[in-house]
Parts: structure tokens; sequence; C-alpha cells
């Protein structure tokens, strides 16, 4: 059942109470993760982190439930870019005129790394997913797995194909960096470990 | 050298505290999103109802009258809360779609690679003092208050929650963004035919519409390639 108790004064409910505070401090975050998880889309990350706040809101109770907070944001985050990727307008090139202003939400169309957003554009959203929660967030395999909704062993092939697709798009001759060694061996080992 | 992990911090940007009109924007999303939805509810529970009545009175209809027992169920059906009914479409029928029936007063806005835009009328012509350029609704590929049909790869969707239902011949599921419902029909092995709704219908009104949506076959063979296109790419 969800907590409706009044906050006094504010004239909000305990409910708005914690969401409030709760954007207040994983806003940012979960822009960053969107953004990452849109290949540096500003914009629909903002969508998607909007969608995602809002289920969170409307499915407060069970957040608060949830034994695993992070991993419940994470998998709000992934359905919303499903559900994103689904919609027909997203299916079709936005120019930059026709994009909404999102005045005070700190999203500017600067992708910060035009050469890697296009190699991750590149990915199927569940894979680029995958690359993202178990090499930036250095998740474990279950936890990946958790987010995305499929088995370990599908993380595990689709975090080495998406490195082998990553490299092979950032070691183009025109590309002026390239990845860590190291790190990709790393991950590569870890998945074949986990 | 700059490294693959601090390219990703990069593009993922600084960690920016939120605003205070952002985080009150968020809250006002919530709270529209729980009223839309106990609104959707209150629809559902409602409908359920009026379907029981009127599969009670096609019944009626059918076995009584002229003693034919061929008389066809009524031609409209009604969403109890929203008003909003569903009538025949006669209009010209899209390129890869067949559809049977409509909202009354709704109309074909958009028919192309993309899929259907099924829009009210009042899209159609905006008055002097609109800009379409600036209104989603004069947007043929802006789906919200409207309905949307497109295909889709159960590989790229796959798994999606929600109740299953039946459309005519095909299995589906009925799957809620918050208050927007999608319709995933299963056409394949490998497609679904997707029909969103941003419009109060009932439960039963979606199933109908889904019921009514005929995918040509060369369609879903389109559709269909591009997997195998893709396969080796998307477990």
């Amino acid at each position: 059942m969800v907590n409706v108790k009044r906050n006094r004064g504010s004239g909000r409910t305990e409910r708005d109470e914690q969401f409030h505070d709760f954007v207040a401090d994983r806003r940012g975050h979960l822009f960053a993760t969107a953004r990452l998880l849109t290949a540096g889309d500003a914009f629909l990350a903002e969508d998607l982190v909007q969608t995602a706040l809002t289920k969170l809101y409307v499915s407060w109770a069970a957040f608060r439930r949830a034994d695993n907070p992070d991993g419940y944001v994470r998998r709000v985050l992934v359905n919303a870019l499903m559900d994103e990727r689904s919609r027909v307008w997203r299916r079709f090139e936005r120019p930059v005129a026709d994009l909404p202003e999102r005045s005070g939400s700190g999203v500017t169309a600067d992708d910060g790394d035009p050469e890697l957003s296009r190699a991750l554009r590149e990915l199927p959203p569940k894979m680029r997913a995958a690359v993202v929660f178990r090499f930036f967030y250095d998740l474990d395999v279950a936890e990946t797995a958790a987010a995305l909704g499929c088995s370990d062993g599908t993380v595990k092939s689709q975090t080495a194909r998406a490195l082998d697709k990553l490299r092979a798009a950032l070691e183009q001759p025109d590309s002026p960096v390239r990845p860590s060694p190291p790190v990709l061996q790393r991950i590569q080992q870890q998945g074949m470990s986990s | 050298m700059m490294d693959l992990q601090t390219r990703f911090q990069r593009l993922g940007g600084p960690i920016e505290a939120a605003s205070a009109e952002v985080i009150e924007a968020d809250l006002a999303r919530g709270h529209r999103a729980v009223r839309r939805r106990r609104a959707a509810q209150a629809i559902a529970g409602s409908a359920f109802g009026i379907a029981a009545i009127v599969a009670a009175f096609s019944f009626i209809a059918a076995t009584s009258g002229d003693g034919s027992g061929t008389r066809r169920a009524p031609a409209v059906a009604e969403s109890a809360t929203s008003g909003l009914r569903l009538v025949d479409y006669g209009g010209t029928q899209p390129k890869y779609f067949t559809i049977d029936r409509v909202p009354e007063g709704f109309f074909i806005q958009n028919d192309d690679e993309g899929g259907l835009t099924i829009a009210p009328d009042s899209a159609r012509n905006p008055g002097p003092e609109i800009d379409p350029s600036k209104s989603p609704l004069y947007n043929p590929r802006d789906l919200g208050g409207k309905i949307g049909i497109y295909l889709e790869l159960k590989s790229v969707r796959d798994p999606v929650d929600g109740a299953k239902v039946t459309t005519g011949t095909h299995q589906a599921v009925m799957h809620p963004i918050g208050p927007t419902w999608q319709l995933l029909i299963s056409v394949s092995p490998d497609v679904y035919a997707t029909v969103q709704f941003d419009v109060p219908l009932s439960r039963e009104q979606m199933v109908e519409i889904g019921a009514g949506l005929h995918v040509h076959q060369d369609a879903i063979d389109r559709m269909a390639a591009s997997a195998n296109e893709g396969k080796g790419t998307n477990d």
C-alpha cells in the first residue's frame, strides 16, 4: 500500500518528499547513465530519465520495498530505453529544430565524443546496455543480467560482441584514439570467468 | 592515449545537480501519471461490466428478432467513460495494413514505412491561430493522443511484460507504458504488430481494434528478413 501520509505545511505526501529527495540526489547520475544507454543522445536521455522517474513515482512503494533499489532503477531505465525505442517517432531522425526545449534540465546538444557515440549507436540497445553496465559501471554478470532481464550467458556474449564491435569501430584508421587493451582484456576475462 | 573508460565518462558527461524546477516537473509528471492510471483503472473496471451487458445483448439479438439467428452484433462499441465509440473504418486502406475498426472521428494521419498514425479529426485542419510546426497534434510522427501501428522485431522487444490476450487468431500482450498502452500482436514467429494507444479506450476496445488489424504478408516478410540480417548481432 502506498503511503499517503501528508507532510504538514507543504501539502506533500510522504511519497512526494521521498521522491523529491531521490531525484535531487540521483537525477544527475541517472542522466549520465541514460546518456550512455542512448549513445550520447542527450535529448533522448532526458526523455528516458523523465519516463523512468515517472514510472518510479507510480511504483514508489514497490521501489522502496525492493531488495536492490539500484538494480530496480537500472531495470526501469532499461525498460524505458526499450519502450522509447519502440515508439514510432523514435524511428525517424529528428532535425535539431524539431527538438523540444528543455529549459533548466541541463540538456545540451553536445554529445561529448561523436566517434564513440557513432560506435555505440551501431550496437543494438541491449548490447549497448550490457557493455555500459559491465564495463563502465563494473557490474557483475548477474547484476547486468537482472538489469537487462536476460540470462547470464546472454550478458557474456553480448558484452564480448559489443567490445569487439566497439574495438573495430574505434580502431578505424581515422580514429585518433582507441580503447586501452588491458581494460578490454580485463572485461573479456571477467566475461569468460563469471 | 585516451582509454575507453575515460571516453565513456566523457560521453556520460558531468554529474549535475537537478534544479528545483526540474525536480518539481518530475514530481508533477508523477502526479499526472498516477491520476491517469487511476482513471484508466476506472475505465477498465467500468468497461468490463458494459462488455458483459453488450455480450448479453448481442446474444439475445442473435437468437431472437427475425429468427434467422444471423443478425450482426451492434456495429458500434462504446467506451463506458471516455465516450469514444468504435466504428467501421470507411476510408482508404493503408499500404501495409487493413484496418476494420477505428474510434469514431479518427482518420489515418500518416501511412509510410514507419507505420500508421491514426489521429482525431481535430488534427486535420488546424485553425489560423495554430502553428502546426509547434503542436505535436499536427505532427504525424508524434503519437501523443493518437493510435500508432507499426511492426517490430520480437528479438528487439522481448521479453514484454503484460497480460496475454487473443486478438482474432493471434496471441497478443497488453503492455502498459504509464498511461499509454501497447498491444503487441504476434503476427509471425519473428514479428509483432504493435498498436500503441494514447487515447482513452477500454481494454475490450483495444483488443477489438487489434482483432480488426490485418498485416499484409509482404510487410511481415520484409520485417522478418531484417531479423535474419541482424542474426549474429542479437542474442
